[in-house]
């Protein structure tokens, strides 16, 4: 027969919510967002999914800070390859701040690997810069991936502190943004694909005209002529700005910073 | 826990030994005199940005909390 539950859980999750996260609104200026924050475009888009909850560890904020440090390796982390303290300081006003390097393994579905081949080989580099302030008893940390980011980029933001009601337990605000770039991708696909098209019905619609002219017994007169000319070029033209604005579509969805893969 | 780079694993964990202790039991507490860890940090370090390099991880240049600037912070 059963015995105990294993571990009693010391986490509970409190609220959680996602939602998509629409156009320039969400995107924070700095990085990678900073022009698209400041410019509104005339409609906005879904750029990515937004995360957010609140949950309490069963903690006091001491035991929950040294636990932060010594996470790494346990029987939920077989996916976290290696982890390195890359940078460290105490501030003037008694706060530490790390950044550590994570590797994880790059678990991808099946459907996935065969879509991104280049990618399946390389694991993933994490970053996860943090700030623990003992004074005030709250730890900030924001992680996000450094390669393979064009693919795809999930970024995470946690303020720990402690539990306002119940100070021997420490409560987590967890947000996360997803994104990638392949959403330009498919917008620029979707513009030219529409430019493209409704310049092979005015295409249409001249040769319609062209032809019937014909058989109502009009001589293809110059002005027919010079019409379908004018069509084509008119046609190359909008296909042309339509290119170019797709091409511009889908390199602003590329990231700016320097990425791997 | 593995460094990154294979030869650093012995260090890290002589450092992350040192680190443990003095986070709980003097940077937690308010106390900052001195920095009993500092040569074995320094010993690792040099190991594992050896190895950071070695591998062509992109971790230069990259602001400090950098891409979650403007997000909005609680008050610290």
């Amino acid at each position: 027969m059963g015995g105990g539950r294993g571990l009693r859980r010391k986490y509970v999750r409190a609220r959680r919510k996602c939602a998509a996260w629409e156009g320039a609104a969400w995107r924070p200026p700095g990085g990678r967002g900073t022009e698209r924050a400041r410019r509104r475009g005339p409609e906005p888009e879904p750029m990515g999914k937004y995360c957010a909850s609140l949950g309490v560890l069963k903690g006091p904020w001491d035991q929950v800070f040294a636990a932060f440090w010594q996470r790494y390796p346990n029987p939920y982390s077989k996916h976290v390859l290696t982890e390195d303290i890359v940078h460290r300081e105490v501030t003037a006003d008694h706060k530490l701040l790390s950044r550590r390097l994570l590797t994880k393994t790059n678990r991808m579905p099946r459907w996935a690997e065969r879509f991104f081949p280049a990618n399946v080989a390389h694991s993933v580099y994490i970053l996860e810069d943090s700030i623990v302030d003992p004074k005030n008893r709250t730890m900030t940390t924001f992680t996000w991936n450094i390669n393979h980011a064009r693919l795809m980029a999930v970024e995470e933001r946690c303020v720990y502190r402690v539990n306002p009601e119940n100070s021997s337990w420490t409560e987590v605000k967890r947000e996360a943004w997803v994104s990638s770039s392949l959403f330009g991708v498919s917008r620029a696909v979707q513009e030219f694909g529409l430019a493209r098209f409704k310049s092979n019905v005015t295409k249409s619609t001249k040769g319609f005209e062209y032809v019937l002219a014909r058989m109502q017994g009009e001589a293809p007169s110059k002005t027919l002529v010079e019409t379908a000319k004018e069509a084509t070029e008119k046609a190359k033209e909008t296909a042309l700005a339509a290119t170019e604005k797709a091409k511009d579509l889908a390199s602003k969805a590329a990231t700016k910073k320097k990425q791997f893969v | 826990m593995n460094s990154v780079g294979e030869a650093c694993t012995e260090l890290k964990r002589e450092y992350d030994q040192c680190f443990n202790r003095w986070f709980a039991e003097k940077f937690l507490k308010g106390e900052s005199d001195g920095d009993p860890c500092g040569q074995l940090f320094k010993r690792y370090q040099l190991c594992v940005q050896k190895a950071i390099k070695e591998k062509d991880i992109p971790i230069e240049g990259l602001e400090f909390m950098g891409p979650s600037k403007g997000k909005a912070e609680d008050s610290s």
